[in-house]
This record gives C-alpha cells, sequence and structure tokens, in this order.
C-alpha cells in the first residue's frame, strides 16, 4: 500500500477528518462539532485536513470512510464524497462498519459498547470484546433498540463493560444506573477508521470494509409529491 | 481533448442521473436511473427510500455515463450539479459526490437552480439565446419565467396550489390509472370528449399570472364519483389544463414581446398539450421550442447544459455550497 489515508467520518454530529501515512501514522486531524452541516462543511474540512498534512488529493493512497450507523444524511455524505474521489483520483475506498472500528479503537482487552444517540430511548449499539490480539469480537450485532434494554442484555456477562459514544451522555442518569457501566469517551476520531482499515485488510476481512451503507433501518414510508 | 467537458449531476427528486456535455454542444453521455418502480407503492416519492437508492446508483450512472462517451474522469473540466429545488436528503447525495469529485480534480464547480435547468433543455439542440419566455410544467412545479439570462430569471406566474404534473397523478390515480398519471391520462384521453365532462376554467388571478389545478382536480374526481366515464373525464382534464397553460403563456408572452416558448419539464413529454401549444403559437406567427426526445423529465444533460452557461457567464460555486430544498423566488 503506498499512498496517504483520507479518513472521513459524518455520521454523528461531529464531523471528522484525518489523514494516515500509508503505514497508519497520524499526519493530521479534525474534530468539528457541526450537526446538521456536514453537506457544506465536509470537502473545506478535508481541504485544510490535507493542508495540516502537507499532502495534495494527488498523493492520497486510499480513503476510509464511516458507513453508518449513524444520521442517514450523514452517512451518505461521507459515502458520496468518499466514492466520489476515489472515482476522481482512481484510488480504492473502504467503507468502515463504524460501531466496530470504536471499540476496535480501544487497546484495553475488556467489553466495549459504542451506543450513538438515535433519538428518543434509542440508540445503534452493539457490544464487542477487545482482545489480546485480532479486532474485537462481536456479542451483541449491531441494531438499534432502547438504551435500557441493550443495557440489560449486556448484564448476564457479569463483567464490566465501557459505553463509548454519545449516546451515553444523551441518557446519563440511565446509563450510570447500571453498576457494570465505565462511561467512555463520546468522540473516538476519524483516524479510528483507517486503522480499522489497515487491520482488518492485513487479517483478511475485506467483506467488512463494502461501501454500503449501514442504515440499520428500513426507510419510513411518508411520501412526498414526484417530480418529472 | 480541446473541447471543455462538464459533468452534469441531477439527484434532486426520483431520478439519479448523470450526463458529460461538451462545450461545443455535444452531448457525450447521459444517464437516467429512474426509482419510479420503487415510489409507484405509495403513488409519491419517499424521501428517504429515494435518497438510500441515490447513493446505491450514483457512483454506477456516473461511471456509465463517462463510459458512454469513452471519457476518463480526468477528461472532464467541469462539474455541474443540482442544489435545489428538491428533496433535501436526496440533493445532498448529487451534491456531495460533484464537489468531492471537483475538488479530488482541483475542478470548477457549478451549482445549479432544477427548474432554470429544466428550461435549459430546450438548448440541447439550438444555442441559448436571452431573453426567452420558458414555461416548466412538472409534478414538482409550474413556473412561467423569464430567462434574461443564465444567472438572470424574473418569475411571472407559479402555481399557487397543485403543480400540473401532481394534479395529472391525482386525477389518474380517482380514475384508478397507475402513477406517473401523465401517460396515462394521455392514452385515455384519446378515446374520450371532452364536451362530455363538464370542468370549471380556472380565470387569470388579478395581476398575476400564477396558475391553479388544485379545483380542476377536485372537479374532475367529483365527475368520477357522479359516474362519468374515465375517457371523458380525462380528455376533459387535460383540455382544461391546456387552455390554463396557453392562457397565462400568451399573455406573458404579449407583456414581454418574447417571440418563442419554451416549454420544459416532465409534462412537456405530453404529446396532445405539445401539440396544441404548438397550434396556438404558430397561428399568432410565433414559435415553439421543446427539449429533444427523452429530456422533458428528469436529466443531468440539462444540468450540464445550464453549468456550462453559467460558467461561461463566470460563475463558480464554493466548497461549501450547501442544498437549497426551497428556493423561492428561485435563483438560478
Ligand atoms: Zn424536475
Amino acid at each position: 500500500m503506498s499512498g496517504g489515508w483520507l479518513c472521513i467520518e459524518t455520521t454523528g454530529d461531529v464531523l471528522g477528518v484525518a489523514v494516515l501515512g500509508a503505514d497508519g501514522g497520524l499526519l493530521a486531524e479534525i474534530g468539528q462539532q457541526a450537526p446538521r452541516l456536514h453537506s457544506a462543511l465536509l470537502v473545506p474540512a478535508i481541504a485544510e485536513v490535507l493542508r495540516l498534512a502537507g499532502l495534495s488529493q494527488a498523493s492520497l493512497g486510499q480513503i476510509a470512510v464511516d458507513r453508518g450507523p449513524g444520521s442517514y444524511t450523514g452517512i451518505r455524505i461521507g459515502l458520496a464524497a468518499a466514492e466520489a474521489m476515489g472515482d476522481a483520483l482512481g484510488i480504492p475506498v473502504y467503507g468502515v462498519p463504524g460501531l466496530w472500528a470504536s471499540a476496535a479503537s480501544r487497546s484495553l482487552e475488556g467489553l466495549y459498547a459504542p451506543a450513538l444517540d438515535a433519538r428518543r430511548e434509542d440508540a445503534f449499539c452493539a457490544l464487542y470484546e477487545v482482545r489480546q490480539h485480532g479486532l474485537p469480537l462481536e456479542w451483541i450485532a449491531p441494531g438499534m433498540r432502547p438504551i435500557g434494554e441493550f443495557l440489560e442484555a449486556c448484564r448476564p456477562f457479569g463483567r464490566p463493560v465501557e459505553v463509548m459514544g454519545d449516546a451515553a451522555g444523551r441518557h446519563g442518569e440511565l446509563v450510570r444506573g447500571y453498576p457494570f457501566v465505565r462511561i467512555g469517551p463520546s468522540q473516538m476520531g476519524a483516524a479510528r477508521l483507517g486503522l480499522f482499515a489497515i487491520r482488518a485488510r492485513e487479517e483478511a476481512l475485506d467483506d467488512a470494509l463494502s461501501t454500503a451503507a449501514l442504515y440499520l433501518r428500513p426507510p419510513a414510508a411518508t411520501t412526498r409529491r414526484a417530480d418529472g | 481533448m480541446n473541447d471543455l467537458l462538464c459533468l452534469g449531476i441531477e439527484t434532486s427528486c426520483d431520478e439519479t442521473a448523470a450526463a458529460v456535455l461538451g462545450r461545443d454542444g455535444r452531448l457525450l453521455g447521459s444517464v437516467v436511473a429512474s426509482q419510479i418502480d420503487l415510489h409507484e407503492a405509495f403513488g409519491g416519492v419517499v424521501p428517504e427510500v429515494a435518497a438510500r437508492r441515490h447513493l446505491e446508483r450514483i457512483g454506477p450512472v456516473v461511471r456509465e455515463a463517462l463510459a458512454q462517451g469513452g471519457i476518463r474522469s480526468e477528461d472532464i473540466g467541469l462539474v455541474a450539479v443540482t442544489r435545489g429545488p428538491g428533496l433535501a436528503g436526496a440533493l445532498m447525495v448529487g451534491l456531495s459526490w460533484a464537489k468531492a469529485f471537483a475538488f479530488a480534480r482541483g475542478l470548477p464547480l457549478v451549482g445549479v437552480n432544477h427548474v432554470v435547468a429544466h428550461a435549459h433543455a430546450a438548448y440541447l439542440h439550438t444555442a441559448p439565446r436571452y431573453p426567452d419566455l420558458a414555461l416548466v410544467a412538472s409534478g414538482g412545479h409550474t413556473d412561467l419565467f423569464l430567462l434574461e439570462g443564465p444567472r438572470e430569471v424574473r418569475v411571472l406566474g407559479r402555481s399557487r396550489d397543485d403543480a400540473a404534473g401532481e394534479a395529472f397523478d391525482k386525477v389518474a390515480r380517482s380514475l384508478g390509472l397507475g402513477y406517473p398519471g401523465g401517460p396515462a391520462i394521455e392514452r385515455l384521453a384519446q378515446q374520450g370528449d371532452p364536451g362530455r365532462a363538464p370542468l370549471p376554467r380556472v380565470g387569470l388571478f388579478r395581476d398575476s399570472l400564477d396558475f391553479s389545478f388544485s379545483g380542476l382536480k377536485t372537479a374532475a374526481q367529483t365527475l368520477r364519483r357522479q359516474g362519468l366515464v374515465p375517457q371523458d373525464i380525462a380528455a376533459a382534464f387535460q383540455a382544461a389544463v391546456f387552455d390554463q397553460l396557453w392562457e397565462r403563456s400568451a399573455l406573458a408572452l404579449r407583456q414581454t414581446g418574447c417571440r418563442r416558448l419554451i416549454f420544459a419539464g416532465g409534462v412537456s413529454a405530453n404529446g396532445y398539450l405539445r401539440e396544441r401549444l404548438g397550434d396556438a403559437l404558430r397561428r399568432q406567427g410565433l414559435a415553439l421550442l421543446v427539449p429533444p426526445m427523452g429530456h422533458s423529465t428528469d436529466n443531468a444533460a440539462m444540468i450540464a447544459r445550464l453549468g456550462l452557461t453559467m460558467y461561461e457567464a463566470g460563475e463558480r460555486s464554493p466548497w461549501d455550497m450547501g442544498a437549497e430544498p426551497v428556493i423561492h423566488p428561485f435563483k438560478p
């Protein structure tokens, strides 16, 4: 693999972009609190992170992008931009499962529950075990569920669980009521996407790196008038 | 390649489209992926379903448009994209794609108004000439406007309620026809007699060239409940739509002094309306200008056409250009 990694994160309130060297070394990273502004701010953020890294568009070798779950519109903004840049530059694009990559960004062994706010009582969440070697093992598959229901499902494991992501902050009182829960970081940074892609490719898990969006929910069927 | 090639991208509603147009007017590639099958069961477009399908299709559609003309991404010199009006989630797919593609290759970007682009579809087979009067009628809009330049548009009239195409869809549904309603009503109307179904005529609003189709739609639905045959209702409805389109257009032509009328948008694919508008204009020594076959409904060639014209007039859009789901009064 040659050329730098561009990492794109647009699935949550924070717009994240990062540039890694071919070996995965972090060259530059930006995180910007920008709810509902990802469509306008993504390309300017990419221009800025490339400038900070001292790289041109043409020196990129591949792109890693969060393919969900999270904001539906955000998922699409990131995937569309990543695919377009991949086509324009003739370089591969890796879609990264966001929750798995969040767990993989933790180095200490144990149970990790990335959980993203999905409005009302719901969260996009999953349970992983970080081990000494290899990518984290999946115990509860990614899905959208009431956060309380999810934490109940974590209880029988009988071990501490670190809840990561913005759902913990959104439902602080409820989450802290579970004695086995430890609150982890709410933001993980876009660099984790490239690092995950590098490890997944080393472990020949390329299937996990498709560019299909991970919405985890069927669309709500309310109609608008057609155009033509 | 010496010619400046413009890649046009359109995702404002339920068609994912890409096209490559040369500055010299050659259309090198044009692909439209329709989602009609997806939305048919709902009788309208489901925004989240549309946005998801746009993301799945945009890559393959752009690649196919390039492949049709044997064009590589490095041959493109300009990117034009629809920024509105349209469905927010759908627009953002095309915008994100277009901006990232242009940025990656260091190309200029031009965001265009979808309705103004519909009118520019008529310039796909003849060079733009301003000023020109345009009537754009589709499922999402019915607008009468004066094109004073690629970036100067003066709205003269618009629908106060349903868009013309929307009225076609709703009447078609009440007659038990499928979606989209336009082609179905046109076929059925050929076997009907408009004189047997009395429909109200909508007079001009005072000091305004605005349209109204909602009353017409309701009256057609009432006639159906009263047991009139669908063929006659379809024929009468279509004739009443023509009367209204022509009345407003004729007045606007007189007011502006324009010598021709551009008729574009999905409703302009209706053969009956085209023919009658053409006849009416000819009788006054005026001309009808319509898009080439297949370019009345949403497509990306019209986006590239307007984008190129605006680019030549000095337009450059910034990287932080956002979607504009509602542009009112609309900007080019
Ligand atoms: Zn349209």
